[in-house]
């Protein structure tokens, strides 16, 4: 069963930024990845879609991994497995265009690892549905978007720098760099309690995948009090992984950080070297400020122009440096302290999803004016009513060429139908006949 | 609702009464009528809760249902408006392509109903083409009509709709009928051996007989000998508690759904009750039925159909001078004593005439003419308001079935709007400017007859009438609209010529304020 979360499902954050606040909102879908680090960035997003005022449809994917995964045991094999899988990303991608289409969204939302398709990303440009992917990922980790590219709309990456180019270079028309980010209502420093402190609580801690440069970095330096939690850890490394290696949940994640005395970021390596001056700061470095954790990470290009480096954050570029600064800051509680707080502020004030998801809303309106328009010109009430109308295709397209008359209620809708003045079209004496049963339901009291 | 969506080759009706019991027993007749008039088959579109009643209609031969408590709750979002069921339920009707479908319900959403499903071939209220509304057929106008203007209805609700498909069909089978049920029992003469139904509840307070009085009522009952049931629905069960409790008093409230009801009310001798679904039930099953008016019921309209019931009555004090409304017809039933309901059923039952009647209430009893129910009155003294329902009677019927082409006098303001609108249906001939100065003409006189109509409270309703019928004229030309214009002011000049009302209203023109006692003695 696929989760469809519509608005006012779940409790989310209000931008606090009220005036920033769209008056009129796009209708938005927000596919989740079925498994890994990018499904609750989907999640994330989607929540700040909503806090941002935007009419968000969240497509839930995470209950289609096990059907996911059980395409691996039905078959002999890799060579039977994927392309099993492959029919099931690309129904879900399917799903995710026809969801789309049926609630006459504006924009379709996906972040790296949703499932998606060139094909039902050409059915959502004809249904004139806007399409973007927020790349939350190394591009030169993975190829799998150089197909897919040409058929977004908009590209968002996390990196900076060469990446556009590359992505230019596979047909995409607008790259946009948009940096992760954190959740305040998961990633806060709220503190921890007792319990929590002894189960995840450390003096050293790491978080996150198993990836060769970090397996091997552990292997070569043995850090005093280290505990490293995550999944996808190979069955011979040195290190040992937390409750069995599985994964953490976001909310599990943010104890940690905030249990730990010194947070280790060590960024996934598409070469294997065990640091690289990479051209992205991942997410867990907005998370652990966001915790008032305190961390170490490895140095990357952005981080510059996202944290205040030495005062907000600490930055090593090499396993020395890396060595060197726990050994450091673990004598230092005061200024681990100061640090961690004032990355905290930094995090709140500029870092967030929510502004994250403002950006980006605010680029896609000025990439297509259409967008802006439709959100100016088209009111709620008449795409909810394109919506229950859906059964009825003369009433749709009767609707669709009224979408743009500024009607807000349905009494204004039945107000300009030209009673008496020309024969009414089915879809007026339809509209009519509900107006007087929507009436006789006001009168009885059943209608507000 | 599950619709056969298949077209017959028979000629078929669809009746739509989506509103109370009681009226929908009445609309029994009119089903025959339908068929009387050339209709092979007759469907019923009724509201779920009463689709038992409607298929125990022995002119009926197919219910079909909505459940409107299912649909409305749907338009609390917009997102969820019942688009597709109400499309549905309306294209599973549309697609069988009713010769008439007929819409016997005073509502709105009927009225779309009716236009959405029949369009060309709906009767009654409903809307034309470009979404105005209208009443197609006379006798429903007159029921539209009178729905505005109450305490001025004065045919029977049932005769209403028989006439409005078929004026010829005689009194005898006129009577509602229900499939299965025959009432074998004779005439009791005699209290040891009476069974007598009591029903204390009514669908509206205002139409409701005191709770104490109908106590009172059943211990004189059980003190005569008779024995008595009580009934009622569901909602009503505290009713029953209010009585005492006897061998011979059985409390049925709220244990009788409609099957058993009419089982019930076949079985028994006497039917007591405020204007009520029972009170139709009772009379379609044989029983003879006392009915207790009050508030917006009135005898002359919601009588039940036969001979030999009986109707207490209470008038409205002012009746003869108020602006007559929608929602009141008559004064509250509490005026009604427990005496007078006790002497109607010893009278019904043949123990003694009936020595009188209270003050402003007339006791009538239910008779039958040719093709109509009449109202006799057996106790009270309302000569003028009995005058004036005899006179009304006349004009309606003159207005409603005369076959004259023409009204014979010229005199009338009716008459001269006849004329104008005669000499426009041969204007398009004309030039523009003589079309423009008859047309306005025709305006200002039909101003002054609905005036004059005003003036009367017993003519408002015609004056509604009037209003509708024009309304309602459809003719694809001016010269056909213009002819059909023409026939309603004959209609209603044929009504008022040498009614005793016009004779009045040729005297008097005063504001309505000043009319009082001497506009009654004028009739």
């Amino acid at each position: 069963m696929i989760t469809v979360k519509g608005k006012n499902s779940e409790k989310h954050e209000r931008s606090n930024d009220a005036a920033s606040v769209p008056q009129r909102a796009l209708r938005i879908v927000v596919p989740t990845p079925l498994y890994g680090g990018s499904l609750p960035i989907a999640r994330h997003a989607a929540e700040a879609f909503r806090a941002n005022g935007h009419e968000v449809v969240l497509l839930d994917f995470e209950e289609q991994f096990s059907l996911f995964k059980r395409c691996e045991s039905l078959s002999t094999g890799p060579n039977n497995s994927v392309p099993l899988q492959a029919t099931v990303a690309s129904l879900l991608a399917d799903i995710t265009a026809a969801a789309a289409i049926d609630a006459r969204a504006d924009l379709v939302w996906f972040t790296a690892q949703s499932p998606i398709s060139r094909g039902a990303l050409r059915s959502l440009r004809q249904a004139g549905v806007r399409s973007a992917m927020w790349f939350v990922e190394d591009f030169r980790r993975y190829d799998y978007w150089k197909s897919l590219v040409a058929e977004l709309d908009c590209v968002f990456t996390i990196q900076s720098g060469e990446v556009e180019g590359a992505m230019r270079e596979a047909g995409a028309r607008n790259v946009v760099y948009l940096p992760a980010a954190a959740n305040p209502r998961i990633h806060n420093a709220n503190g921890v309690a007792q319990e929590q402190m002894k189960r995840f609580g450390a003096e050293v801690s790491f978080v996150g995948a198993g990836y060769r440069n970090r397996v091997e970095f552990f292997q070569r330096h043995p850090i005093e009090g280290l505990r490293v939690w995550g999944n996808d850890w190979p069955a011979n490394a040195s290190v040992h992984r937390e409750e069995d290696g599985r994964r953490l949940s976001a909310e599990e994640t943010a104890l940690v950080y905030r249990a730990t005395e010194i947070n280790l970021n060590l960024h996934s390596t598409a070469d294997g070297a065990p640091l690289s001056k990479g051209n992205f700061v991942n997410p867990r470095t907005f998370e652990i400020a966001a915790c008032g954790g305190f961390q170490i990470c490895d140095t990357q290009t952005p981080l510059a122009d996202l944290f205040e480096v030495g005062s907000e954050i600490v930055a090593v570029a090499t396993e020395q440096e890396l060595l060197d600064a726990i050994e450091y800051y673990r004598q230092r509680p005061e200024q681990r302290k100061l640090i961690a707080h004032k990355g905290h502020e930094r995090v709140m004030r500029e870092h967030t999803y929510v502004q994250r998801m403002k950006q980006a809303a605010s680029r896609l309106t000025a990439l297509f004016p259409e967008l802006c328009n439709r959100c100016e010109r088209r009111s709620r009430f008449m795409d909810d009513l394109i919506l229950a109308s859906q059964s009825n295709p003369e009433v749709v397209r009767y609707l669709e060429a009224r979408a743009e008359q500024n009607c807000r209620t349905f009494s204004q809708l039945i107000a300009e139908i030209p009673v008496g003045s020309r024969d009414l079209t089915r879809a007026e004496m339809l509209l009519l006949t509900l107006h007087e049963f929507r009436q006789w339901g006001i009168e009885k009291g059943v209608v507000a | 609702m599950v619709i056969s969506a298949s077209k017959s080759t028979m000629r078929e009706a669809l009746v739509i009464a989506i509103t109370r019991m009681g009226d929908l027993v009445q609309t029994e007749p009119f089903c025959r009528a339908l068929k009387r008039a050339g209709m092979e088959r007759v469907t019923l579109l009724t509201e779920e809760a009463f689709v038992t009643v409607a298929s125990a209609l022995q002119g009926v031969d197919e219910v079909v249902s909505l459940k409107f408590a299912d649909v409305l709750p749907h338009f609390r979002q917009v997102s969820s408006y019942p688009v597709a069921a109400l499309n549905g339920a309306i294209e599973a009707l549309r697609t069988r392509e009713f010769q008439q479908v007929w819409n016997l319900t005073h509502t709105r959403p009927s009225m779309m109903l009716t236009a959405a499903i029949g369009g060309s071939a709906a009767r009654g209220v409903t809307i034309d083409s470009s979404g105005l509304q209208i009443v197609r057929n006379d006798w429903l106008r007159y029921f539209f009509a009178t729905n505005l203007a109450r305490p001025w209805s004065v045919f029977n609700l049932v005769d209403v709709y028989v006439n409005a498909a078929c004026a010829t069909m005689p009194f005898s089978e006129r009577i509602p009928r229900l499939k299965n049920v025959e009432n074998n029992r004779g005439s009791v003469r005699d209290y040891r051996r009476l069974h007598v139904a009591i029903h204390p509840g009514a669908s509206q307070r205002d139409k409701q007989w005191p709770l104490d009085r109908f106590q009172t009522l059943a211990t004189s009952l059980l003190a005569r000998g008779a024995e008595i049931t009580l009934i009622g629905g569901k909602g009503d069960r505290s009713l029953g508690d209010a009585f005492s409790r006897h061998t011979r008093l059985a409390n049925r409230i709220g244990e009788t759904p409609i099957g058993d009801l009419i089982n019930l009310l076949a079985d028994v001798d006497l039917l007591v009750s405020a204007d009520s679904g029972p009170v139709h039930i009772a009379a379609a099953a044989g029983t003879k039925v006392i009915a207790i008016e009050g508030g917006s019921a009135h005898g002359w309209e919601t009588a039940p159909y036969g001979s030999g019931h009986w109707i207490l009555q209470p008038h409205l004090k002012d009746l003869l001078t108020r602006i007559p409304d929608k929602k009141v017809a008559s004064a509250c039933a509490d005026v009604v004593s427990v005496t007078s309901v006790l002497s109607t059923i010893e009278t019904a039952i043949g123990e003694r005439e009936l020595p009188g009647a209270d003050d402003d209430v007339s006791i009538y009893e239910t008779v039958a003419t040719a093709y109509s129910l009449d109202l006799k009155t057996r106790a009270g003294r309302n000569d003028r308001i009995d005058v004036c329902y005899s006179a009304l009677r006349e004009l309606w019927r003159k207005v409603l079935l005369s076959n004259q082409a023409e009204a014979r006098t010229t005199s009338s303001a009716a008459s001269q709007c006849a004329a104008l609108a005669r000499k426009l249906a041969t204007a398009p001939l004309a030039t523009a400017s003589r079309i423009e100065r008859l047309a306005s003409e025709l305006h200002a006189r039909q101003k002054t007859l609905l005036s004059e109509l005003l003036t009367q409270p017993q003519l408002h309703a015609l004056a509604r009438f009037l209003e509708i019928s024009l309304a309602s004229v459809e003719g694809s030309s001016l010269g056909a609209q213009a002819r059909e214009t023409a026939e309603v002011f004959e209609q209603i000049a044929r009504g008022l010529e040498g009614s005793s009302l016009e004779t009045h209203l040729s005297v008097h023109t005063m504001k309505h304020n000043n009319m009082r006692e001497e506009t009654c003695a004028s009739i």
